[in-house]
């Protein structure tokens, strides 16, 4: 990896075909995420977030201009080798969940170890640890259905972070969750931040997670019209 | 990942017991559709080959052209050694001789004059021997309604109907009148042990059994027969398999310059209307059961596409975990291979305990069919299923085919899936 640079992105336009037009979703976007970063990109709807996020864990491509991520050219990659960047050094955090109903928590927190192969005595050992993470230790043989919201996402937090990725993506993390709920998951994903040094990208209109924010993108129209650090002083 | 994916199929009903369930009783439903159309449609052939054709018989060529006169003066000679050589020849089938004739049956009354008379149609059947199949072909313990089955050659049995006209009773004697092979004038006592009912219409209406010996010497046919029939071990009638059979017997030892020279004929030729009922019958099954098979495919077919469907949101999830669309494909079809066989071993196997139960015990139609007997096809009055070999794999075909056709149809979704609406998909 060059440097400390997880994402790195430059002149990325991004065009949808929209009837015999195109709709431009992110026009000429230079953008460099770095290890452990917590970043949010702010904007309203339609402003080209969930697109960013989408290019970035490599589940769409650019129109135009370089995409790298983990020092690796999103450019002409194959869907088999975004799965495996994915597999890899990527967790996903869903607004709804997504946990699987039939699985228990650590069933559900399971499956990433168990896409990237690792032995079932490393899986227990490193499930165990993530559901300490999230303060779910009796919760682990819960099913979701058996979960209040902020325990399913709890749970999707430990799925998205078990395999120690070096990114992880949110998208609207705490849209589904009640103010204190909110808080519980945002101040979990800040202490993991600092332990694991993984590097977060949230997508988000949220105003309960600004503070939480250590870089702030916003996003209009395709555009990154403020990229602002926030010192711990702000915070 | 197999584990973990067992482990949501044992758990998520609505994927592994449900579908079993669907699969078991769809094809519980095949197996037994067909196996009771076909021991059905085999009954009729059955019943027909035990009292006029055999599955194949074997007659003289003369016999043959003459065979509505019964011309026993045509019959077939050295019948023992023809027999030992068809076991020999064909060991799938048992050969049985027969002699049928006719004649005038008198009833005497106690002086001897008689008090009765009328026409019989004999049967001259292997029931002494004690390897013959006759009486299981004949069912005569279930068919028999007065007195007992023949233990001699003097002995015979007589239908309720011809008992009931000529006012036979169990002891009387019955004097055949009639002629010898040899077209002699002859007259030969039997004793009546018992009256019989076939239950199949006006097939046994002048009917008397008698063992093939008393026909013997009541004709003076010793070591000849009309007809030696034969029939599949199975008691199944495979057409194709008849002819074949047939046309081999006579290729080797039929001449046609010798009209005594020994003609095989298979069931479908013993009469025109056979053939065409034969005909019928395959083109029937076919339609019947190539519909049906269809009918359930698209049922189990489409099960398999909404099994599909309704996990899109999971194969979502795992495709932006960085699962790779050809593994989580492969995950289905493992899936479905595993659901389809589980409900096509459960079902064929109630299919065919059902199909055996039926086989075994058959359904009494009686009443329905007693009025559709012809002198040349009979009717039976009870309906068998059969066991046939495909029973045994015809399930499969939309047990496993048509669900794991189903699910790759489904599946197509997953390569077709925009990536780049999962987020917005898996929000939804």
């Amino acid at each position: 990896m060059e440097s400390n640079t997880v994402i790195s992105i430059q002149n990325l336009v991004k065009r949808f075909p929209v009837g015999g037009d195109f709709f431009t979703a992110l026009k000429n976007v230079d953008l460099k995420l770095h290890k452990g970063e917590f970043t949010g990109l702010i904007g309203p709807s339609g402003s080209g977030k969930t697109t960013l996020l989408n290019i970035i864990g490599g589940l769409d491509s650019a129109s135009e201009g370089t995409v790298r991520v983990l020092d690796q050219s999103l450019d002409n990659t194959t869907h088999n080798e975004r799965a495996k960047l994915r597999r890899k050094y990527m967790g996903f955090i869903f607004q709804s969940y997504n946990l699987l109903p039939v699985y228990t928590v650590f069933e559900n927190i399971e499956l990433p170890l168990i896409l990237n192969k690792i032995d079932q005595a490393n899986r227990i050992k490193r499930v165990n640890q993530a559901i300490e993470w999230v303060g779910l230790t009796n919760k682990r043989n819960s099913k979701p259905n058996m979960l209040s919201g902020g325990e399913c996402q709890r749970t999707a937090i430990a799925r998205a972070l078990v395999h120690e990725p070096v990114l992880v993506m949110a998208d609207e993390p705490t849209a589904n969750l009640d103010a204190e709920n909110s808080h519980n998951i945002m101040r979990i994903l800040t202490k993991l931040n600092n332990e694991l040094d993984t590097s977060f990208v949230f997508a988000t209109h949220d105003e309960k997670i600004m503070g939480y924010l250590k870089r702030i993108i916003r996003l209009e129209d395709g555009n990154i019209i403020n990229d602002k650090k926030i010192k711990k002083e702000d915070v | 990942m197999i584990q973990f994916l067992t482990k949501g199929l044992l758990r998520d009903r609505s994927r592994s017991l449900f579908p079993v369930i669907i699969i078991t009783i769809t094809v519980t439903i095949v197996i037994f559709a067909i196996g009771f159309m076909k021991g059905g449609m085999n009954n009729v052939f059955l019943d027909t080959a035990v009292i006029i054709s055999g599955h194949e018989k074997v007659v003289t060529r003369a016999y043959k052209e003459e065979s509505q006169m019964l011309p026993n003066d045509l019959a077939l000679l050295d019948v023992d050694q023809i027999i030992v050589n068809l076991n020999k020849e064909y060991p799938d089938h048992f050969w049985s001789p027969r002699i049928t004739f006719g004649g005038l049956l008198d009833m005497p009354d106690s002086n001897g004059e008689t008090k009765d008379q009328g026409p019989v149609i004999a049967m001259g059947i292997d029931l002494l021997n004690k390897n013959s199949r006759m009486k299981e072909l004949w069912e005569l313990e279930n068919n028999l309604v007065n007195g007992r089955i023949p233990k001699t050659s003097e002995e015979v049995l007589i239908s309720e109907k011809l008992a009931n006209k000529l006012n036979i009773t169990i002891g009387d004697i019955a004097t055949y009148i009639g002629t010898t092979m040899h077209n002699a004038f002859t007259t030969y006592n039997f004793l009546v042990v018992g009256t019989f009912d076939l239950r199949k219409g006006q097939a046994d209406k002048q009917m008397m059994l008698v063992d093939i010996s008393g026909a013997r010497k009541a004709l003076d046919m010793e070591n000849a027969a009309s007809e030696i029939f034969g029939f599949t071990n199975s008691l199944f009638y495979n057409d194709k398999k008849a002819i074949d059979i047939s046309n081999d017997y006579n290729n080797s030892h039929s001449d046609t310059s010798d009209i005594f020279s020994p003609v095989m004929i298979a069931l479908r030729n013993s009469s025109q209307q056979m053939g065409t009922m034969v005909d019928m019958v395959d083109a029937f099954l076919l339609i019947i059961g190539g519909v049906f098979l269809i009918i359930v495919t698209i049922v189990l077919w489409n099960m398999g596409l909404m099994n599909g469907l309704r996990r899109h949101g999971e194969f979502g999830l795992r495709l932006a975990m960085g699962e790779s669309k050809g593994d989580v494909y492969r995950s289905m079809i493992v899936e479905a291979l595993i659901v389809g066989f589980t409900g096509t071993i459960f079902g064929t196997s109630i299919g065919l305990m059902l199909t055996y139960y039926v086989q075994e015990y058959g359904i009494d139609y009686s009443e329905v069919v007693s009025t559709m007997s012809t002198s040349s096809m009979v009717m039976p009055n009870i309906f068998y299923a059969q066991i046939t070999p495909d029973l045994y794999y015809i399930g499969f075909i939309p047990g496993v085919i048509a669900t794991v056709l189903g699910t790759m149809l489904s599946g197509v979704a997953i390569y077709k899936r925009e990536m780049a609406q999962l987020f917005k998909e898996l929000e939804a």
